[in-house]
């Protein structure tokens, strides 16, 4: 009796989750197909370099998301734009250059050491100097005290 | 001779300096989530806006440019039938349309032609016009990250203002029309011609 309770209640489960999967997911991946069909790459080249500079951008919708990841309706128009600008012969520098001029260079992942961004690239460096020195400074005085004792 | 601090001192020393810095962090983190990426105005702010030339929303067949515009101010929206804060704000632009002669162009972004009519027919419509671009490639020239968006455009046909997410009265109250007031006050001037929808 217990036994087949379970297996009732197992099939309903799993059920609900087919249902749930069914339900859920497919229009979802239609929905996302619809609005992002795949970039016509032509060869494995070309999609390798279109990879490596995407993956530079940020998605702005979804920060912590570079643009190649992000299922934002945004980042599937920016992939499309800078396939197209690439078509057009469009140098890297060229395309870094055009989407700092519409989003600013938070977009950047990478931003140029500039007076602006001298603090962002400076701060890790600086801690590591500060955190170097505070050990050696610890270690040169357990040492003179080990040697005075 | 060696300072060297009593344990006691030290202690406090150490456990100030933790302090001091979770708190400068927790204070950066703070400052971040209070103005995020996207809170930050646009970089096309005293920039020409973006030539467009995109099909009408009512009659695909009829292109309408952005030069057609020129010489007026206009309120560029950004909007999708699939955008919830989108028909959020909707009652807050019917208000601003009623009440202001500057044009309100309609751009619906990434949506099915059917959708945004019937959509429009359900929520209402401030718009003079409105383009459509189903891939919504235009969106990246404009600098748009997400809908609602909406582009405050001067005589000039220079990007005066810029909101993103939903507009609100407040928002309209404090940001947009003191802004339009100021284009008003430089000689702009708006067209309150009909033009065909």
């Amino acid at each position: 009796m217990a036994i087949t309770l379970t297996l009732k209640i197992t099939l309903v489960n799993w059920s609900l989750l087919g249902f749930v999967l069914i339900g859920g997911f497919i229009p979802w991946a239609w929905a996302a197909q619809r609005q992002d069909p795949p970039l016509p790459f032509t060869s494995p080249q070309q999609e390798a370099h279109f990879y490596q500079l995407a993956t530079e951008f940020r998605c702005l919708q979804c920060q912590n998301q570079a643009i190649t990841d992000s299922p934002a309706p945004i980042a599937a128009a920016i992939r499309r734009r800078i396939f197209g600008l690439l078509q057009q012969g469009w140098t890297d520098q060229q395309i870094r250059d055009y989407f700092v001029s519409r989003y600013g260079r938070s977009m950047l992942y990478r931003p140029p050491l500039n007076r602006q961004t001298a603090m962002l690239w400076m701060t890790p460096w600086l801690l590591v100097l500060i955190a170097s020195s505070g050990m050696l400074l610890a270690i040169s005085r357990a040492r003179w005290q080990s040697v005075r004792q | 001779m060696t300072r060297t601090l009593h344990p006691a001192r030290r202690g406090w020393l150490y456990f100030g300096l933790f302090v001091g810095l979770t708190g400068t962090v927790s204070g950066l983190l703070w400052r971040h989530a209070q103005h995020p990426i996207q809170s930050l105005p646009s970089v096309l702010i005293g920039q020409p806006a973006p030539r467009f030339a995109l099909p009408s929303l009512t009659d695909s067949s009829r292109s309408i440019d952005s030069r057609a515009l020129a010489g007026a101010p206009y309120l560029f929206n950004v909007w999708a039938s699939w955008c919830a804060s989108c028909a959020a704000e909707q009652p807050s632009l019917q208000h601003f349309a009623s009440r202001n002669p500057i044009p309100v162009i309609g751009y619906n972004w990434k949506d099915n032609r059917q959708d945004a009519l019937a959509w429009l027919a359900r929520q209402g419509n401030p718009y003079r016009v409105t383009v459509t671009d189903d891939q919504g490639e235009m969106a990246v020239a404009w600098g748009i990250i997400a809908v609602p968006e909406t582009f405050l455009v001067d005589q000039q046909g220079r990007i005066r203002w810029q909101f993103r997410g939903p507009l609100t009265p407040t928002i309209i109250e404090t940001q947009l029309e003191p802004a339009l007031r100021k284009l008003s006050s430089h000689g702009n001037h708006f067209d309150s011609q009909d033009h065909s929808r």
